[in-house]
């Protein structure tokens, strides 16, 4: 076939290629089914001598550690510390019978306006230290949050005013307005109970892998930007199967081709995000499991909202009229849906009725040409007042969900006369680069959003509220009407859950009317594992977490 | 009081007429070596294909960018010449659009080291002593790096755009051509000739404008020669690791970088560019080659 021909003659020319020196390392792996060890190791059960050889498991991660304190984690760093660590309260995965599961906390209960709650807690658990699980390590945990004042995740306790030790295995929170604290307490951020010996360590402490939960895995090692191993925690209160894995490997690999090598060869069990025009060839591959599955996931552009041009709504509303939706979802290949409004479809509290952007570039010009924006130099990027119509745009270089809409982005934004640079950098340093001064500033960013807790308040409130020091709205928004909307909307959902979705909906309908991202599209949940792994069960509300404790393995 | 002494021509600037004089013999020697001849013969094409690129490219404006998903991945056809890369784009634009950074990035890298180095050199190797060693341990501090890494932090810590990658590829580039231009002057300034200028109260930087600097300028334009085909090799890796022209915006790097992805689906996409950087890397280096054996009469091939 022509196919064949092509890869032969291919092979040898890229053989060529790097020979010259080009400096890129040619894709080595065969087509067709790889040459496999693994399997065989299947057919001898018998050779499960079980402490002389641990059973591994290896999450290919696609971005590198931030911060591992509990509770400034606000990043990728989930997926190993709601291993370490647990929560009081579980969400489960939709469909499931009940709502919440119990985790640290046994049962609970709350008065009729969600202002006191009492949680009883789990007997016979101990901390990875050896420090015992009861009411006090819980206080110490709330005190923990309490003292990073609203960094980090820890805003999501701010109802929470007193902690209360009612007797070794009871606690009672106090909040200062109602709140559904048994949903809050199920986040995977900020969820976390940490030993008591622990609480109060200072950022650094953490951030070198260290600190005990009541989890399955603790820390063994820590190599950062290269990889975190995980071991079991022998004493682990659910016990363990032989079937279980002993110890997780975060490898990290931010390349995507090098990723998909890796789980295609063996050489890694875990990857998540798969490239969609990827996910066919995978699913294909007979040693490896895919899932693809909804999640409240989202991907938008956040405009600048502090600095010109784009601090003019007309501005920011013909960025989002020039954006080509359709390409992407085509190219997203059942993996990106279009987004509408701020909050993902999959949620409550999403917007079904709010407006939705679509690709206009008649209507995106004319925004331009009546916010002055015109392009009288003829040198075809519009200008006005002697300023050129160029945006700078950073993106996650490398991450295919990050770099495809930017890529597709830019030629629909030239032919309406905007010069869109591009900048790709890793998520880290874009952070970093996103979090400084509005005015110096870039233009645009991307932030893909993944639920803190299963509520609309989540994205509404860290992408858009107010922020004196830019944190995670790196849009610089900032409008006191929609706080006080959101703020109330948050309070009610405890007691009047309708109510406070009508309230996020109006919210989301400010959002839109005054622009400040490109809502891009929603993003389903892909996973590959190796096929040898079973138990994997997707859960929205804890996204890009595999709980490995649930899994088994036949090697 | 003027002293007018014999022999001394009425235009001084003869060290440079010399060398348009020799070009012409040049030429004629160099059109015996075939190698070289095909290779400039190809790199003619190349840049002229840079320089047209609008006109040639049978889509020039997916060349810049339009995605045209319906055609993704399309081999070699009748419309598209080359195939179709991940956007459906016809790779055959992209490819002559993605030629001109390509090869500006290899002119442009070695154009600007030359003008900084070689004076910088012949400075260094004329006066010698603290200048010597000044501007000498400042070239060894860059050399102790290794090129494609300096020009990676240094376009890494710039941010990546097109032009950030020609000056910091320039900046790991420059001090070889001083190192050449500095071994050249000090032999050359021992010679009878610079001697005599220095005799007659010649300041010290005519002597260098007229009589070293053209000396030196031919072993520094063969080291051109032979390093535009590195220079472009280096900006391709830049690009292929991100830090050069960013997407959708094309060149034969990031287009590389983007086709490793589809080295199975669809061969065709990571062939060419690559093929691209090999043959115009290669007719540089053999031009380079040719040009050596024709100026540079210490290394000419006997027989």
């Amino acid at each position: 076939m022509q196919r064949k021909v092509w890869f032969v003659v291919s092979a040898v020319l890229l053989v060529a290629l790097v020979v010259a020196g080009c400096g890129a390392p040619a894709p080595t792996e065969e087509p067709g089914p790889a040459p496999t060890e693994a399997p065989a190791a299947t057919e001898a059960p018998a050779a499960t001598e079980e402490p002389s050889v641990p059973k591994v498991v290896t999450w290919i991660m696609w971005q590198q550690f931030i911060d591992l304190d509990p509770a400034l984690a606000f990043s990728s760093e989930h997926p190993a510390l709601n291993l370490i660590y647990e929560n009081l309260v579980y969400m489960n995965p939709p469909g499931a019978a009940e709502l919440l599961s119990p985790g640290l906390a046994t049962s609970w209960e709350a008065n009729e306006d969600a202002t006191e709650w009492t949680f009883h807690l789990r007997e016979g658990v101990t901390f990875q230290d050896g420090e015992p699980f009861n009411a006090d390590a819980v206080k110490a945990t709330f005190e923990h949050y309490a003292a990073q004042e609203g960094a980090g995740c820890t805003f999501i306790w701010g109802a929470v005013e007193d902690v209360e030790v009612v007797d070794d295995y009871t606690v009672k929170l106090y909040n200062s307005y109602p709140a559904a604290l048994d949903i809050i307490a199920t986040s995977s951020y900020c969820g976390e109970i940490i030993s008591p010996a622990d609480t109060g360590q200072p950022k650094e402490w953490f951030d070198a892998a260290q600190g005990h939960g009541t989890g399955p895995y603790m820390y063994e090692s820590y190599d950062k930007g290269q990889r975190l191993i995980l071991a079991r925690f022998d004493d682990y209160w659910k016990g363990w199967e032989d079937n279980q894995f002993d110890k997780v490997v975060f490898e990290i690999v931010e390349d995507t081709v090098q990723q998909l090598q890796m789980i295609e060869s063996g050489e890694g069990d875990i990857l998540r995000e798969l490239p969609p025009d990827k996910v066919e060839q995978l699913r294909a591959n007979e040693n490896l499991k895919v899932y693809v599955d909804p999640s409240y996931q989202h991907m938008q552009f956040l405009i600048n909202n502090q600095k010109a041009p784009t601090s003019d709504p007309l501005v920011r509303q013909a960025l989002a009229y020039s954006f080509p939706y359709d390409d992407l979802v085509e190219r997203g290949e059942g993996i990106f849906t279009q987004s509408r409004a701020a909050v993902p479809a999959a949620m409550w509290g999403h917007c079904a009725d709010c407006f939705q952007y679509s690709y206009d570039p008649v209507k995106a010009g004319e925004l331009l040409d009546q916010a002055g924006w015109v392009d009288t130099d003829g040198d075809g990027v519009r200008d006005k007042d002697g300023q050129p119509l160029k945006l700078l745009l950073t993106y996650t270089a490398g991450a295919t969900g990050h770099a495809w809409p930017t890529e597709l982005w830019v030629y629909p934004a030239g032919e309406i006369s905007i010069e869109l640079d591009t900048q790709g950098m890793t998520y880290s340093a874009m952070w970093e680069y996103n979090k400084q001064d509005p005015q110096m500033a870039q233009d645009i960013t991307i932030q893909q959003w993944w639920p803190t807790y299963v509520t609309p308040f989540d994205p509404l409130f860290s992408m858009y509220h107010c922020e004196e020091e830019p944190f995670l709205n790196t849009g610089y928004y900032c409008n006191p009407d929609y706080d006080a909307l959101i703020d109330e909307a948050d309070q009610l959902t405890g007691t009047d859950r309708d109510a406070a979705d009508q309230m996020f909906q109006d919210a989301q309908d400010i959002l839109t009317e005054e622009c400040p991202a490109v809502w891009v599209m929603d993003i389903a949940e892909s996973f590959a594992f190796t096929a040898d792994i079973d138990g994997f069960v997707n859960n929205p509300a804890y996204p890009g977490v595999v709980f490995i404790y649930d899994l088994t393995t036949t090697r | 009081m003027t002293v007018r002494l014999e022999g001394i021509p009425e235009k001084p600037r003869t060290a440079w007429s010399a060398r348009f004089q020799e070009s012409g013999l040049m030429w004629r020697a160099l059109r015996r070596d075939r190698l070289a001849v095909l290779s400039l013969v190809i790199i003619a094409i190349f840049i002229l294909g840079a320089v047209f690129a609008p006109w040639l490219a049978p889509y020039p404006d997916q060349g810049m960018g339009k995605a045209n998903l319906k055609e993704k991945l399309d081999p070699p056809s009748s419309a598209h010449l080359l195939g179709t890369d991940d956007l459906g784009r016809d790779l055959l634009s992209r490819m002559i659009l993605g030629s001109r950074p390509s090869l500006s990035i290899g002119l442009f890298v070695v154009g600007l080291a030359m003008l900084i180095g070689t004076p910088l050199g012949a400075i260094a190797g004329y006066f010698g002593g603290w200048i010597d060693q000044t501007i000498m341990r400042i070239t060894d501090i860059f050399l102790s790096f290794p090129a494609l890494l300096l020009a990676i932090a240094v376009s890494a810590a710039l941010g990546a755009s097109f032009f950030n990658a020609m000056l910091s590829i320039t900046l790991a580039w420059w001090p070889w051509y001083t190192r050449l231009a500095r071994a050249q002057t000090v032999s050359l300034k021992e010679q009878t000739f610079v001697e005599a200028s220095r005799a007659i109260g010649v300041p010290g930087f005519t002597i260098i404008r007229r009589h070293i600097i053209p000396n030196v300028l031919t072993p520094a334009l063969v080291q051109a020669t032979m390093d535009i085909g590195s220079a472009i090799l280096m900006g391709a890796a830049l690009s292929f690791v991100g830090l050069g022209v960013q997407l959708p915006r094309p060149d034969w790097g990031n287009m590389l970088n983007v086709a490793r992805l589809y080295f199975n689906d669809g061969p065709w996409f990571a062939v060419f560019p690559g093929l691209a950087i090999l043959i115009v890397a290669m007719s540089f280096n053999l031009l380079g080659d040719g040009v050596r054996d024709v100026l540079d009469p210490q290394s000419r091939r006997t027989g």
